[in-house]
């Protein structure tokens, strides 16, 4: 399921109801040919994201999962090399992450009410064994930080 | 909603405020917006934060309830809306064979003390209701650690005008079972009769 981006500033959005396959597992190409589909629609006509980006992943499983999230970000940043921006060498913050829904876990909204939790609250509610979850925007600064990440989160 | 899911969330709706106020936000439990009712807003400097605590198997009758919910809290000038999500435990299914009649059989062969203090005569009808909170499989056996329900009768009174009254007690076991099954260790069976000491 496509989740088209708001406007030509929201960042680019995407949820997919699959698991991510990650580097050097099996499935490369349909996987890659099935985020390429669903990125170019989600993103058809808008103009390539460009300068300093950021790209949030995020993998939500209903079953236990090892995967290692470090190699889900490459296969998803190629998929997306030419749709969504020029060169993934311009994504200078990457977060990837796991999510496991049968544990306690937040979703959290800011400013307004988003048709990505809209959407996301559907596939949970269908009890979807995978959702994977892509965003890539404008990154906002450069910043050193430390500590647990989404530590101020409940 | 069943009883237990509601349960669940309350339990984490209490915790939720609990460690925000410990974190120095204001907490309104059960605020209300429009004719919605949001469990809890937190607010500190500028920020108003609104948590719905929602346990995972409510979220397809809830759907539109959250919907309207989250319109509403940032109609209300909410500068976040945190949904938690929280899950049953996971429940694993454990089935042994005839473990109800071993137990029945073992406390028929050597009744518990406890049973025995309440009446001499006491009849072991029957075991069930039985709960498995371990299970350990070793090369020497399988040992069970659980929780079951024993179903007594006991004679009171003189052995020719003796009554028998039926009774049913909660126990524990541990035990250690061989790989055939059969029973090879009682280390506990402690039956509670308390509720008749009452």
């Amino acid at each position: 399921m496509v989740i088209p981006a708001a406007t030509d500033e929201s960042p680019f959005a995407l949820l997919l109801p699959i698991r991510p396959i990650s580097s050097g597992s099996g499935g490369k190409q349909r996987f890659q040919e099935r985020i390429r589909a669903a990125a170019t629609e989600a993103f058809g006509g808008r103009a390539r994201l460009r300068g300093s980006l950021y790209a949030r992943i995020t993998y939500l499983h209903l079953q236990p999962a090892m995967q290692d999230v470090d190699n889900l970000i490459k296969r998803i940043l190629d998929a997306m090399k030419g749709i969504v921006f020029d060169d993934d060498g311009e994504v200078r913050q990457c977060l990837a992450e796991r999510i496991a829904v049968a544990d306690r876990f937040t979703i959290a909204e800011r400013r307004r009410p988003s048709g990505i939790v809209d959407r996301l609250l559907e596939f949970l509610a269908e009890g979807q064994p995978h959702i994977t979850y892509i965003e890539v925007g404008h990154a906002a600064r450069q910043a050193l930080s430390f500590g647990p990440i989404g530590e101020e989160e409940q | 909603m069943s009883a237990a899911l509601d349960y669940l969330e309350a339990e984490e709706r209490e915790q939720l405020a609990a460690q925000l106020r410990q974190q120095g936000f204001t907490v309104e439990e059960d605020y209300h917006a429009g004719d919605q009712i949001i469990d809890l807003i937190a607010s500190k400097g500028g920020e108003r934060i609104a948590f719905e605590v929602k346990a995972r198997p409510n979220l397809r009758n809830d759907l539109r309830q959250l919907r309207e919910l989250r319109s509403q809290a940032f109609h209300e000038g909410i500068t976040e809306f945190r949904l938690v999500v929280v899950s049953p435990p996971h429940q694993t299914s454990v089935s042994i064979p005839g473990l109800e009649r071993l137990l029945a059989r073992r406390m028929q062969d050597a009744p518990p003390g406890s049973l025995q203090h309440l009446s001499p005569n006491v009849l072991i009808e029957s075991v069930g209701s039985l709960e498995i909170s371990a299970i350990s499989v070793t090369t020497e056996g399988i040992d069970l650690t659980g929780t079951g329900a024993v179903e007594v009768a006991m004679g009171i009174g003189g052995s020719r005008d003796e009554a028998q009254i039926p009774d049913t007690f909660p126990f524990r076991f541990h035990i250690l079972l061989g790989h055939d099954l059969r029973l090879l260790r009682a280390d506990e069976l402690d039956v509670d009769v308390s509720s008749f000491e009452e």
